[in-house]
């Protein structure tokens, strides 16, 4: 039976538990922030889904890579040192192993174990996709949110590690909760996410500089990649076509995608700036997919920006799972709720 | 690996076993300071070099002014000024954009590379069974300016044939 526990958001700020000088001591509130089990759990079941249908849907183009001439092969990161493409059967093996543990740790099944193995094969897999010719940019985020949730106690909840007993019982998550257990996790996830951005804003002003501000680049970028996807037969922008000569426009856009990104850590800063933040750089995805025709899944399906949210509140993923999973998951997300409903400043 | 099904609070206890047990906050900063190093390396390489999943993510920071274009087409005569440019599906699988970036790849390695790439091509198309009327298959590069093609349509300022093959029939 579920037990309403007391909300641990709701108790006195927790206190600082290293050592490290009072200078810190904001800091590590914020590092350990009492957020409860069920969002870190909501992240494991929404970034989980994502990215094991992701898998699934590109496996025809994985696997084709097999039929590549062996020259081909240019391995890059955890591939890098390989000599030679490895055999068919591996490839073959290792897309197995990501399809059939993904669901594992959707669904938390012995998640220190399952966690770690599926964000391994999905690292390797979409590694191996990017060692032939073109470094895809669209799973790097996902494959570092992967690890984190892979090593992150994410399925004290909503998990079959919780019906079966394996998790810890409701009263230790809650006590963990109230010490931050859970919200480290959590800002590790908007971390990685905000650097990400922080890193594609700096490279444009130290390669690019001026000429990204005054939109020169911008708008040389939008020609050439259009004009080489339609020259190649791939799908372009009508619009981007139509756009890029209009530079004085293009630089408005400019500088708020640099504004955007050089700012990201503001992000960090408190739910509504995260929110602000998570919502203008969906934008700029839009905007991309649009002017030149590059979809970034992962971004623009919003999977990438919940760790700026709330995800266990919302009721239509709460309810099913709480019902599914079982008898203790809902006392902190309720709480949680009612925290949000008195709007109170340290609930977040 | 996971702290979540072991470790417990460095707090008073709660009953349940540990692994990071009163260390878990230490690990937890390990793994933040070390993911954010790890993403920030990229700062350090050179500017050619990218990987995966950690990138310095170069895409939009190359200074254009021209743009050179490869491809493969095919021609029924050894020539290739108005040549029939070639689906990525001969070239490397449905998706158009690794098409392309194999084709540049091979150019830009020079030496056999573009030769083997060509052959390779030439004998899918032969397996293939269609494009009868092709009888020579080429990678060529197209160099011009972007703004001018969109806003003029100018033809392509140069073509250079790097390698051209036969197609085995």
């Amino acid at each position: 039976m579920s037990t309403i526990r007391p909300d641990p958001r709701a108790r006195a700020p927790v206190q600082p538990h290293l050592r490290l000088g009072v200078r810190t001591a904001a800091v590590q509130r914020w590092w350990w922030s009492p957020f409860p089990a069920e969002r870190i759990a909501a992240l494991r079941l929404i970034t989980g889904l994502f990215a094991w249908v992701y898998v699934v849907v590109r496996s025809p183009s994985l696997l084709s890579a097999t039929d590549f001439s062996r020259q081909r092969f240019e391995p890059i990161g955890p591939l890098g040192w390989l000599d030679a493409p490895p055999p068919d059967f591996a490839v073959y093996a290792l897309l197995t192993t990501c399809i059939a543990s993904g669901p594992l740790l959707i669904l938390g099944w012995r998640h220190h174990v399952s966690g770690p193995i599926f964000a391994f094969a999905f690292m390797c897999c979409a590694t191996y996709r990017s060692s032939w010719g073109m470094v895809f940019h669209t799973e790097n985020i996902l494959a570092i949110h992967l690890w984190v949730l892979a090593i992150a106690p994410s399925a004290d909840r909503w998990s079959l590690d919780t019906r079966s007993g394996r998790s810890p019982g409701a009263d230790v998550v809650t006590a963990r909760a109230a010490q931050g257990y859970y919200g480290w996790s959590v800002r590790t996830l908007c971390l990685t996410t905000v650097l990400t951005y922080v890193l594609a804003g700096w490279a444009k002003i130290e390669y690019v500089g001026m000429r990204w501000i005054t939109g020169e680049a911008m708008q040389m970028q939008i020609a050439y990649d259009n004009v080489r996807k339609l020259l190649s037969g791939a799908s372009y922008s009508e619009l981007g076509m139509w756009l890029a000569p209009h530079q004085s426009l293009l630089a408005v856009g400019a500088c708020l995608t640099l504004g955007m990104e050089l700012l990201a850590p503001v992000a960090l800063f408190g739910p509504r700036l995260g929110w602000l933040w998570c919502l203008s750089v969906w934008v700029f995805h839009v905007a991309v997919l649009v002017l030149m025709a590059i979809l970034f899944p992962y971004q623009l399906s919003g999977a990438a920006y919940v760790c700026f949210l709330r995800p266990e509140s919302w009721h239509r993923l709460r309810r099913p799972l709480n019902r599914y999973f079982g008898p203790t998951g809902d006392a902190p997300a309720r709480a949680l709720d009612r925290c949000s409903n008195r709007r109170r400043a340290h609930c977040v | 690996m996971s702290m979540g099904t072991t470790a417990a609070s460095s707090g008073p206890s709660h009953g349940s076993a540990s692994i990071g047990g009163r260390y878990w906050r230490w690990l937890s900063v390990a793994v933040g300071i070390g993911s954010s190093v790890a993403i920030l390396w990229p700062l350090s390489w050179d500017r050619r070099r990218d990987s995966f999943p950690l990138s310095p993510y170069p895409m939009f920071t190359w200074n254009r002014t021209h743009a050179t274009v490869h491809a493969a087409v095919g021609s029924p005569h050894d020539a290739y000024r108005k040549a029939h440019r070639l689906e990525p599906r001969f070239i490397a699988n449905d998706e158009v954009m690794l098409a392309a970036a194999t084709v540049r790849r091979a150019i830009r390695r020079r030496g056999d590379a573009p030769r083997v790439l060509c052959e390779e091509i030439a004998r899918r198309v032969a397996v293939s069974g269609s494009l009868e009327h092709l009888r020579w298959i080429a990678l060529v590069s197209d160099t011009f300016n972007p703004l001018d093609y969109i806003e003029r349509g100018s033809q392509a300022s140069r073509r250079r044939v790097s390698a051209r093959c036969r197609i085995p029939r």
